[in-house]
């Protein structure tokens, strides 16, 4: 919360992404291809050093898929991405050596994403050893730091995966990922998969590493509580497009785009007068497919506010004073809350 | 009925003898390194026109009780003891035969993942008209009527051409539909929905469950929600009882236990849930990991993790008994006496939840 | 009291590891693969073969004083018909001569120990049996990595290459083939890698292919990881497992393609001993009809060899059955 406000003015941005468009081709032929999934289409934004910025939506809005081109998993068909001042978007793999060292990610299957049949101590320290730093001794005092900073009894590190519990292998996930002291750490739903008491353990490992380390955080989820709480600013995506964009507490006090509002109004709190109290949800219908999306705002199917120019023309991202921005031809007041 | 509670007494205005009751439903699972002790004398029940949600996390053993019960779990492995009182009859003690023509009548389940559910090769209006079949005697036409209304009831748009549509033709929403229109389409008496929302968007997943809870109420039948969301029992539920590592911590009405919480699980669960904090604070977790069922701690099984642990949960089960609130219903598993229950249930209590 | 002051109430420090659950892959393998008996015999089994075909052969000829190629005047009775087992040479009285050599199974039509030639003959089959397995495999290997890995193009061009290979026929090719090639150990360990790389290949590459998708090889490339060495170092471990499964199966269907192409005289070239060769012997001009064993000894090892190799596979495949492997 306080870092934001502390590097607002003046820090250059640590990640800046401009246009960002990322299309998969799909289909059948015996050797072509047959339609396109329009995944990311026009994503811009950046993050500063020290931020935690959420990228919040649904199944098919493009949020993984920008995670993925961010750290170079995936090259974007166009637009910009620029990494510590260093245009990063279409650099061979020779040059990204200082994007991997910098950057990093934890994934949001602790399940599958740690290697069944590799110890966790080689898991861990497997980025070292691709960076040849350190000597073997060296990288084994290394990752024994790694396990305590995560929480971990360093005396289990040559144990293997399945013989830890969910939250505990998603701490060796994130202890992989501090290996080469990153700056920026991009998370895709990283307690999606967990309990929910292990889902705290790991927000308030991640909140306390943010403090320690001073990290940036690109935090992909679809869950709005904890972008609540753990978050500075949001980025709400849908169907590859962001809908709109804010601090967190500009965004829950008063969300500006219909669907911003109706994905706070599905969320379900553990309160039963609350929930009473909130009656049906507006919505209707599923998300449509990123294969073939509608024409103007991609929203304008479920949205109780469609108009014709809805269908007609795609609402640019429009700032409303400071740090807020929506893509909407007809916002909701800013007095207004679902 | 409440839950845990063991006589028949009946609540003022409350419908007669509850549609399901289960009383010390035990199920021990023979796995590879030895019996996993997955349910252990759990009781609880459900009447007519309820939603009992059944709350826990991963090993709590929601969804095991209920797959006990209409006799889904692997029959060799598993030993299931207690009873489960269904309309007067008890399930445990069914053949075969009576439990399939209950298990998709009387009592139908709809699962977490509904690509898994539906067979991939039939379309969906041959699966509908298979259920139609396997449970009435209906003519083709009618059969086929009843499937198109029921999908056109679930909130499936142009019913009629969707009958003809495979499983994966259809968005995951649309597939939960589909598997809700297969488990209501014979009037069950109680739908058994096993984290059927889990793996859906939250927005769908708001739909289903106001669909879920018109369509039962409509019918007056009774939703068992099995869920690991607090909030999800807030939307919908009357009831709900807290499963920890097969044993039942705390049950009651929505109402009380999540405004009065009475049990240190249920504090951590609720603490652990970042939407009852405040903005940007830690979160009050539950420290170390949940037991395995192996090898079972003693006494209170949730005495490993529990903050405010004695000796007396070392050593003796804590039996399910009235909480202090004076709620009728409300019932924990505790040994804790009942001036610290009513501390702790007030800094755990959800009233103190932000509005958005 | 209160419940907490904002700090995590106890550490997730120290694993809450079941110590009865605290079994690592190999001793549950271990456990798993020592319970099956049928398995046991038929490792035990293939053991002692190898161990017979490679020490031995030599031993039981050192010992009987008979080599696999030394034909016995006498080792056929008076009627040309070799002689059964446990018979000894006839004399030159037309009886047995208790004093002359002896033949623990037998001779064949050309008076050879059947004992010893069956011993060196295991040698042909296991060598061109295993020999062709194995090239099969690291071919097929190579391959389905990286049909499975790129996908794409190159994806495309491997399995129609897989598909159209397994169309034709094998054995029609493999006897055409080795009628051009011409018979001995080598050429008969090509034939046959020619007609069985397909089957690990198919296998390598739908296993490569849906590990492609798991997020640790994301995790892999995310740290920049080079695709060959995600290859070597994360998958093809994944790997082993299978491969060794099928490879028990593929080396039993070896076994008997082999001895169908020595048994039309397409494999080692003779006198080397094999066993489809000297089942021909003991078949052809209807010899079986008056001595019986000259075929069926060597038949009956053949079918207990690959039966000890399939069941070999079997009891592996479920022996491996790990959480975490390929699924």
């Amino acid at each position: 919360m306080v870092t934001a406000e502390k590097h607002r003015n003046g820090t250059p941005a640590l990640l800046s992404v401009s246009g960002l468009v990322k299309e998969f081709p799909v289909g059948r032929g015996l050797f072509g291809t047959r339609g396109v999934v329009h995944a990311v289409q026009g994503v811009s934004f950046s993050l500063s050093s020290g931020e935690t910025l959420a990228v919040v939506g649904e199944s098919g809005c493009g949020k993984s898929t920008l995670a993925r081109c961010v750290l170079r998993l995936l090259v974007p068909t166009a637009g910009t991405i620029m990494f510590e001042g260093i245009d990063i978007t279409d650099a061979p793999t020779s040059q990204l050596r200082r994007l991997r060292r910098d950057a990093a990610m934890v994934f949001q299957d602790p399940f599958g994403s740690l290697n069944p049949r590799l110890r966790v101590a080689s898991s861990v320290g497997e980025p070292l050893r691709e960076a040849r730093i350190g000597s073997k001794r060296e990288i084994d005092t290394r990752v024994r730091e790694l396990f305590t900073q995560v929480g971990l009894n360093p005396e289990h590190f040559s144990r293997f995966p399945h013989e830890f519990s969910g939250g505990q292998r998603q701490r060796i996930g994130i202890a992989r990922a501090l290996a080469l002291h990153p700056k920026l750490l991009v998370c895709d739903e990283p307690v999606s998969a967990l309990d929910v008491s292990a889902q705290a353990q790991i927000l308030n490992l991640l909140g306390d590493l943010r403090d320690e380390l001073d990290l940036s955080y690109l935090f992909i989820t679809h869950n709005l509580d904890i972008v609540r709480r753990f978050c500075d600013r949001v980025l709400v995506m849908y169907l590859g497009r962001v809908m709109e964009t804010a601090t967190v507490t500009e965004l829950f006090a008063a969300p500006r785009h219909p669907y911003t509002a109706a994905l706070l109004a599905a969320t379900p709190i553990p309160n039963p007068r609350l929930m009473r109290a909130r009656g049906r949800t507006p919505l209707t219908g599923d998300p449509p497919s990123p294969l073939s999306p509608p024409t103007g705002c991609p929203f304008h199917p479920r949205c109780p506010r469609a108009q014709q120019r809805c269908r007609d023309e795609v609402p640019p991202l429009t700032p409303s004073g400071g740090s807020h921005s929506f893509a909407c031809h007809f916002p909701l007041e800013p007095a207004t809350t679902s | 009925m409440p839950a845990g509670d063991r006589t028949d007494h009946q609540q003022p205005g409350a419908v007669s003898a509850p549609l399901l009751a289960v009383r010390d439903l035990s199920v021990e699972i023979q796995s590879e390194d030895g019996v996993v002790h997955a349910v252990d004398r759990v009781s609880w029940s459900v009447n007519r026109g309820e939603v009992l949600g059944i709350v826990g996390e991963s090993g709590s053993g929601k969804s095991v009780s209920c797959l006990s019960l209409v006799g889904l779990l692997p029959q060799k492995r598993a030993t299931v003891t207690g009873s489960a009182v269904f309309d007067g009859v008890d399930l445990l003690e069914c053949s075969d035969e009576q439990l399939d023509s209950i298990r998709g009548g009387q009592i139908a389940m709809i699962f977490q993942d509904p690509l898994t559910s539906l067979h991939p090769l039939m379309s969906v209006g041959a699966q509908l008209l298979e259920a139609i079949k396997l449970h009435r005697k209906m003519g083709k036409a009618d059969a086929k009527a009843l499937a198109i209304e029921m999908l056109g009831r679930v909130g499936i748009p142009d019913p009629g051409r969707r009958m003809k549509a495979y499983p994966h033709e259809l968005s995951g929403g649309m597939r939960q539909r589909v598997m809700i229109a297969m488990a209501l389409i014979n009037d069950p008496a109680v739908l058994v929905a096993d984290e059927a929302t889990t793996a859906l968007d939250v927005t769908t997943q708001a739909q289903i469950l106001d669909l879920l809870r018109d369509l039962c109420a409509r019918a007056n039948s009774a939703i068992v929600l099995i869920t690991h969301d607090l909030g999800v029992v807030a939307e919908i539920c009357d009831h709900v009882v807290v499963m920890y590592a097969g044993r039942v911590a705390e049950s009651g009405t929505v109402e009380a236990v999540l405004e009065r919480p009475s049990h240190p699980y249920t504090w951590g669960l609720l603490g652990s849930m970042p939407s009852v904090e405040a903005q940007a604070a830690r979160a009050r977790t539950i420290g170390g990991t949940p037991p395995s069922l192996l090898n079972p701690p003693s006494g209170c099984r949730f005495h490993p993790r529990c903050p405010h642990v004695m000796d007396v949960c070392r050593q003796e089960i804590p039996p399910l008994r009235p909480t202090p609130d004076g709620a009728v219903t409300h019932a924990t598993a505790c040994h804790l006496d009942a001036d610290r229950l009513r501390q702790g249930s007030k800094q755990a209590s959800v009233l103190s939840t932000v509005q958005w | 009291m209160s419940i907490g002051s904002g700090q995590t109430v106890g550490i997730a420090g120290p694993v809450a590891v079941d110590p009865t659950v605290d079994i690592s892959f190999r001793a549950r393998f271990l456990r798993r693969l020592l319970a099956d008996r049928a398995t046991i015999v038929a490792a035990v089994y293939l053991v002692v073969l190898l161990l017979l075909a490679t020490i031995g052969a030599p031993i039981a000829a050192a010992l009987t004083g008979h080599g696999p190629d030394r034909q016995f005047f006498n080792g056929l009775n008076l009627n040309g018909i070799p002689l059964s087992p446990f018979s000894h040479e006839i004399g030159n009285n037309g009886q047995p001569d208790p004093h002359g050599a002896f033949f623990i199974l037998g001779t064949d039509r050309l008076g050879r120990d059947m004992l010893v030639r069956l011993l060196y003959g295991a040698r042909a089959t296991l060598a061109v049996g295993i020999g062709a397995t194995a090239v099969a495999l690291v071919v097929g290997l190579v391959l389905g990595m990286i049909a499975g890995y790129f996908g794409g193009k190159l994806d495309a061009v491997i399995s129609r290459g897989i598909e159209t290979a397994m169309a034709f026929p094998s054995m029609l090719f493999a006897i055409g083939l080795a009628a051009v090639l011409g018979p001995g150990l080598v050429n008969s360990i090509i034939v046959i890698a020619l007609f069985s790389w397909y089957y690990p290949a198919r296998i390598v590459r739908n296993a490569v292919r849906s590990l492609r998708g798991e997020q640790f090889v994301e995790a892999a490339r995310s740290i920049g990881l080079g695709h060959f060495t995600i290859m070597r170092r994360h998958l093809l471990p994944q790997l082993t497992a299978p491969l060794i499964v099928y490879a028990t199966g593929v080396v039993a269907l070896n076994i008997l393609f082999e001895a169908g192409l020595s048994y039309l005289g397409l494999g080692v070239r003779p006198p080397t001993p094999d066993w489809g060769q000297m089942i021909a012997d003991g078949v052809t001009s209807d010899l079986y009809r008056q001595q019986i064993w000259v075929a069926l000894i060597p038949g009956l090892v053949l079918v207990f060899t690959t039966l000890a190799f399939n069941q070999l596979g079997d009891g592996l495949r479920d022996a491996f059955a790990v959480r975490g492997s390929i699924r």
